[in-house]
């Protein structure tokens, strides 16, 4: 019995060991970033992973001026923003019609979508690309609004079907005794009902569209309307040896990402473990 | 009554169609009828039926780029999944801080993989990187290579970025389904005085199966979708070291404005995509799993 309990005490300092080393890979490279966009580009070069001696904090406002920061999170706020509200209004309408009206299209139309949540994304652009010159939305907002949230539909639909389904038929009832029409029966009774699951959908379609990068590149080319992903590599493109201001740069674009990431920590993971993130 | 209720379902679905017809799958119908085509961009498509096909199944990248892709997913399966398994396992010991090594190991998720390439392209810089800093420090100097820039590293290099920034979101996968465990079993085992690892491995790693293979196909369809990371990272170098299937589609329908070829890669994608997910989709479906 002894022995056993120090084959245990054993295996937990070998585990605590494994844990802290990879929190060490993990945080390091990040810490590392921070301080060392505080640093000159001499002592970058001289003391590759020595702490700043003279703190440089101006290189973050340079930082945030020379890349026109400012304007690319104001475009992916503009871009994300949109998406987001026509994926959770679209997905939710459907998914309720899917979950909780009759009608003879339904198997079909959830067979499509069912369709676009294994089909890969990056086969569509090159179609994509043309469709949209054709329309005249190449180097609009609209030309990454409109794909981003046809793209989020199909997981926000089944999220919002599988919702609507568990909420019992006597809300439809009473809705309906108080002389609901079927949209404000939607509007004013099951709409907010589902905030939780409104709340997940926003939340993964809202970094989906943040992170996205394929589609920012090829379909936006004016330097004006570029998401943050495609106007910090621009910035690092034109700034390329300029490596205190780059490195702000990056920690001016991820550690607010950070912030938000850990006050939102518990709700990510429910979503994502409640059965269907799409993160990857 | 009846009617009027089926009208509505069909309005209620139609913004959800309107974007999703012309923007997912119209896509995919113009991929596949391009690909017959001899498409570029000044003149009128010809219809050249297999040829395109032809044309990239004989070329020497396709191999490079598909050779490429199934290393990157062999040593992400290795890396991400096995990785955020032994994570996973090691938070269930009983560690105090249980929470917050998970919180911070999921943090590189919810990063961009631009945000991600960027700052590893520091970590791996040849002269003033961490990595190189951190090996001469140690007095391993002989260790310190152009990570990126060598044909010889570039693509594990770059296997090893994606594994940084997803092994946390494995190790949530498995974290939610060892929860799903029944304590009973893990308290019988440990009644039989099995030890911690042989726990994990005749009964903990057998109950987690299903898990584990939805954690092997999103990652081996997330291979064949890889883009961002080689793109910031490397842009399929050097000498196409770390082309993958869709980095070269990308150069061959953007850049060399082969749009009919780039289209046949593209099927060719989805084609494996859809291969390796639609067994898997079906099976579970079959056996009632949520996913």
């Amino acid at each position: 019995m002894r022995v056993q309990g120090l084959s245990r005490k054993a295996s937990r300092l070998a585990a605590s060991l494994g844990l802290l080393l990879f929190t060490g890979a993990v945080s390091f490279p990040v810490v590392w970033m921070g301080y060392s966009s505080l640093k000159t580009n001499v002592e970058i070069y001289q003391r590759p992973w020595g702490l700043p001696q003279n703190p440089v904090w101006n290189n973050l406002t340079e930082a945030w001026q020379v890349g026109s920061l400012g304007k690319y999170v104001g475009n992916s706020v503009l871009v994300t923003l949109s998406a987001v509200l026509l994926i959770v209004f679209a997905a939710s309408l459907c998914g309720y019609a899917c979950a909780r009206l009759p009608f003879r299209g339904k198997t079909w139309i959830q067979s499509l979508f069912l369709l676009g949540l294994v089909l890969p994304i990056q086969a569509a652009v090159i179609p994509l690309y043309y469709l949209l010159k054709q329309m005249g939305l190449l180097n609009h907002r609209a030309a990454l609004i409109l794909p981003y949230a046809a793209w989020g539909l199909p997981i926000a639909m089944f999220i919002f079907r599988g919702f609507f389904a568990q909420i019992p038929k006597e809300y439809d009832e009473a809705g309906r005794i108080d002389g609901c029409g079927e949209f404000s029966l939607y509007w004013r009774i099951f709409l907010p009902l589902c905030k939780p699951a409104a709340g997940t959908v926003a939340l993964f379609s809202a970094l989906s569209c943040w992170n996205e990068l394929l589609m920012a590149v090829l379909f936006v080319q004016d330097d004006a309307l570029k998401t943050l992903p495609v106007g910090l590599l621009a910035f690092f493109g034109y700034r390329q040896a300029d490596y205190s201001l780059l490195l702000a740069g990056l920690t001016l674009v991820t550690l607010p990402m950070l912030g938000v990431y850990f006050a939102l920590q518990r709700t990510l993971m429910k979503g994502l473990t409640g059965g269907l993130g799409d993160l990857r | 009554m009846k009617s009027a209720k089926s009208l509505t379902g069909y309005a209620f679905s139609l913004p959800a169609l309107l974007l999703y017809l012309p923007f997912v799958l119209l896509p995919f119908v113009g991929t596949a009828s391009m690909s017959l085509f001899n498409w570029t961009e000044a003149q009128k498509p010809v219809f050249t039926g297999l040829s395109n096909f032809q044309i990239v199944a004989a070329s020497p990248e396709l191999k490079q780029s598909l050779f490429n892709t199934v290393f990157y997913l062999v040593a992400t399966i290795g890396l991400e999944v096995c990785g955020g398994l032994v994570l996973a396992l090691l938070l269930r010991g009983g560690v105090s801080g249980a929470k917050v090594y998970q919180g911070l190991f999921f943090a590189p998720v919810i990063l961009s993989m631009t945000v991600v390439g960027l700052l590893w392209k520091f970590v791996l810089n040849p002269y003033f990187g961490l990595l190189n800093g951190v090996l001469t420090k140690l007095g391993w100097e002989s260790l310190c290579l152009a990570w990126l820039g060598d044909t010889r590293t570039a693509l594990l290099s770059v296997c090893f970025v994606s594994g940084w920034k997803y092994a946390g979101f494995y190790m949530v996968l498995f974290m939610a389904a060892l929860t799903g465990i029944p304590k009973e079993v893990m308290e019988a085992a440990l009644l039989d005085g099995t030890s911690a690892v042989g726990r994990a491995y005749h009964v903990t790693v057998p109950l987690l199966s299903k898990t584990w293979w939805l954690c092997v196909l999103l990652c081996a369809t997330g291979a064949f979708q890889t883009f961002d990371l080689i793109y910031v990272l490397t842009d399929g170098g050097p000498h196409h070291s770390t082309e993958v299937v869709i980095s070269w589609m990308i150069k061959v329908a953007f850049d060399r404005l082969h749009l009919g070829q780039g289209c046949a890669i593209a099927v060719l994608v989805t084609g494996i995509v859809l291969l390796l997910a639609v067994p898997y989709r079906l099976l579970s479906a079959r056996k009632g799993a949520e996913l």
